[in-house]
């Protein structure tokens, strides 16, 4: 029986047991009146009864089987005394790998043959059981269901006391997976850092994470000061803000103050339409179009511009920010009440006076925090700098040059087979969480800067 | 009835987006004077107050026909700018709004976009004569620097009041100036009232017919949308013509 066919069958005996408890409720009164609770709450009673008991069977069946499975064969292995130079561990491994693959199937020996279908057997056997011990316990919350209703039960209490710890899973499973990716990173960090002290890591100036392999080579040690890393992403974030500050500014003002409702209508979504562009056509964007532009500006002027230069990653970047500082300006912008624009027309403010003068004052704390939400938004950017910022971790003002950033670096490292214990690997946790803690601190004080204007008015 | 009027209104109508909201109001407004503008909600009395410094003109889809004029000037003639109606026409609105800086900035927020003080000693001269003139002046004189949106609810009015009147304006409009406020500022503004009206023209819409009856010289009655009748406030109250000012001030409509 494969997996379709069984959840199927639990679905088919779910609504069995919906409707049951539907009729049962409907039967055991003369008025439906009479009943506690609606009749379909005492449906979805008895297929919580059904399925929430089906559910933990099959969570722990998941891990027991696994267990159960292996001590069986490994038993069989020490009875037939068949090890030659591996460990249990390995065969066992072995067998199930020859279990799902038929045509390594063929070359095996008779020995291990004769493992996979034990092994094979201990499977099947295992799905029925399972099948048999899921249903009847299901069938048995169903049966305690029965005997718990009554017209006078408080089945819509219940009903919505289990849905309401569904929800609360499902939010803590959110937070969980956050904490979770914090830990770890936190702990392959501080391995790096085992290694690596964090003063070199954080104040060093040299960059050059490629171990040899043996230790008489060149560049035996690797060097992990990330300054010139850190200076990258500064660059090319500078370069991306000077590009979408001013113009995702001003075109909030014009969309807030100027524009026709019309036109407002038309050109918001059009801009946040950007906002969705995926990174990575950005990316080529930068690298095959706006690069060799800037280089053969520059090459004209007879400026020496880097194929890869720092000046087309920030400048493509600016342009992926600007919906996101234009449009939550706007929002900003807009929230400024009537009243205090109502009030400077009334003292013969023009426009202009009116928005240099009132709005944008009151707007600025908001505006503040989109732009810090913009550029931790700009430092977390992968795909841009990746195809067109550079590998070479130089330190440089230029924007002219060839950088690299935290982003690019973590990727590089991490790209193809790399063993996971190395200063070359740890190192790109360690610059994640760089990043990451950068970032969190950018968005918290953003949000609370947000939140503290919007107090203001409310 | 002899001195010349400081604005009159001739065939006045609003619409908003194709519907009238005011059809066919005159009215005259003499210097000096304090005149309450009254009806029931919607009667279009604040309509017309906005008509009188432009200030309908920053909603979109607002059309006002007829002719108002502001010493015999007509502020909707193409040659006025709004700005300069609104510069000699100030606004006190139902809700206090002063700026979200400080009190002393709020008052010169006018004087300053005007050019109306070289100085650092001047503007100190405007903010203590405004702030005096609108009866906040020992309130605030110490925290000058704080922000007007600390103020209570009351302080915060004056403090729109000191603001409007910094730019010398030749008459104030006032829409419902103490409906946001208790018992005790709406005296304190009342009384103010009194004491602004030797300087400043007053039009002043409220819902208040007490209110209208303590503080103005003239009423004017509006309903769905029309000027009934205006005349002496003493006159309005006891010997009304119109039966719908009749109705309305014995609160059967309205």
């Amino acid at each position: 029986m494969n997996t379709f066919s069984f959840i199927c069958i639990f679905l088919i005996v779910l609504s069995g047991a919906y409707i049951f408890g539907h009729r049962y409720a409907l039967s055991s009164v003369k008025n439906s009146t009479e009943l506690h609770s609606l009749p379909s709450y005492h449906g979805f009673y008895v297929a919580i009864w059904f399925a929430f008991p089906a559910l933990i069977v099959l969570v722990f069946w998941y891990f027991i089987e696994p267990i159960i499975i292996k001590s069986i064969l490994l038993e069989s292995i020490r009875t037939t005394a068949f090890l030659g130079s591996t460990t249990p561990d390995l065969l066992l491994n072995d067998i199930k790998n020859l279990a799902t693959n038929s045509f390594a199937l063929k070359s095996a020996s008779a020995v291990k043959l004769e493992l996979v279908n034990r092994y094979l057997e201990l499977k099947s056997l295992g799905i029925y059981l399972k099948i048999v011990i899921l249903f009847s316990i299901g069938m048995l919350g169903i049966f305690i269901a029965r005997k718990k209703l009554s017209p006078k039960m408080r089945a819509r209490q219940s009903v919505e006391r289990v849905f309401t710890l569904v929800l609360g899973v499902c939010s803590i499973i959110a937070i969980l997976t956050t904490i979770g990716i914090v830990l770890s990173l936190l702990f392959e960090s501080i391995r790096f850092f085992n290694k690596v002290s964090p003063a070199e890591f954080l104040f060093g100036l040299h960059w050059s994470p490629q171990t040899a392999l043996r230790s008489d080579q060149i560049g035996a040690s690797g060097a992990f000061g990330a300054v010139p890393i850190f200076a990258g992403t500064l660059l090319i974030t500078l370069i991306a803000m000077i590009v979408a500050i001013p113009i995702g500014l001003l075109s909030a003002i014009y969309m807030a103050e100027y524009a026709s409702p019309k036109f407002r209508n038309w050109i918001k979504p059009t801009l946040e339409i950007l906002a969705g562009v995926p990174t990575v056509v950005y990316g080529f964007f930068a690298a095959l179009t706006v690069a060799p532009v800037i280089r053969g500006f520059g090459e004209s002027m007879g400026l020496s511009v880097a194929s890869e230069s720092a000046l087309a990653a920030g400048l493509v970047m600016g342009v992926m920010i600007i919906p996101f500082i234009s449009s939550l300006s706007d929002d900003i912008i807009n929230a400024v009440p009537q009243s205090l624009r109502d009030g400077s027309y009334a003292m013969g403010a023009t426009k202009s006076e009116t928005i240099k003068k009132v709005v944008l004052p009151a707007a600025l704390p908001g505006i503040a925090g989109s732009i810090l939400l913009a550029v931790s938004r700009a430092i977390g950017e992968t795909m841009i700098v990746v195809m067109a910022a550079g590998l070479a971790a130089k330190l440089t003002a230029n924007p002219l040059e060839a950088v690299t950033t935290v982003t690019v670096q973590i990727v590089t490292l991490l790209v193809g087979d790399q063993e996971f214990d190395s200063p070359k690997t740890l190192a790109a946790f360690a610059l994640g969480l760089v990043l990451f803690v950068v970032t969190l601190i950018l968005n918290i004080v953003a949000l609370i800067i947000v939140r503290k204007y919007r107090e203001k008015y409310d | 009835m002899t001195a010349k009027p400081k604005m009159s209104a001739k065939n006045v109508g609003v619409s908003y987006n194709g519907k009238v909201a005011l059809s066919e109001v005159s009215i005259d407004f003499l210097e000096h004077d304090v005149i309450s503008l009254i009806g029931p909600s919607g009667c279009g009395k604040s309509t017309f107050l906005r008509c009188l410094n432009r200030m309908n003109d920053t909603i979109d889809g607002c059309v006002v026909s007829g002719e108002i004029q502001l010493d015999n000037y007509n502020i909707y003639s193409s040659e006025i700018d709004p700005v300069e109606v609104r510069a000699r026409v100030g606004m006190v609105f139902q809700k206090p709004n002063p700026f979200p800086k400080s009190i002393y900035d709020n008052i010169c927020y006018g004087p300053r976009i005007h050019g109306m003080a070289n100085s650092r000693d001047e503007l100190d001269e405007i903010v203590e004569w405004s702030l005096t003139s609108a009866g906040l002046w020992e309130e605030v004189k110490d925290r000058l620097n704080e922000p007007g949106t600390g103020l209570s609810g009351g302080q915060q009015q004056r403090l729109c009041i000191a603001r409007s009147i910094a730019i010398h304006p030749e008459v104030i409009l006032m829409d419902e100036p103490c409906s946001a406020l208790d018992p005790i500022a709406t005296a304190k503004i009342e009384e103010l009232l009194g004491q602004l009206r030797s300087k400043f023209t007053i039009i002043i819409v409220t819902h208040s017919m007490q209110q209208a009856a303590r503080i103005s010289n003239r009423t004017a009655f509006f309903h769905l949308g029309e000027l009934i009748e205006e005349g002496k406030t003493d006159d309005i109250f006891t010997v009304p013509k119109d039966e719908r000012t009749q109705s309305y001030i014995t609160g059967r409509i309205g």
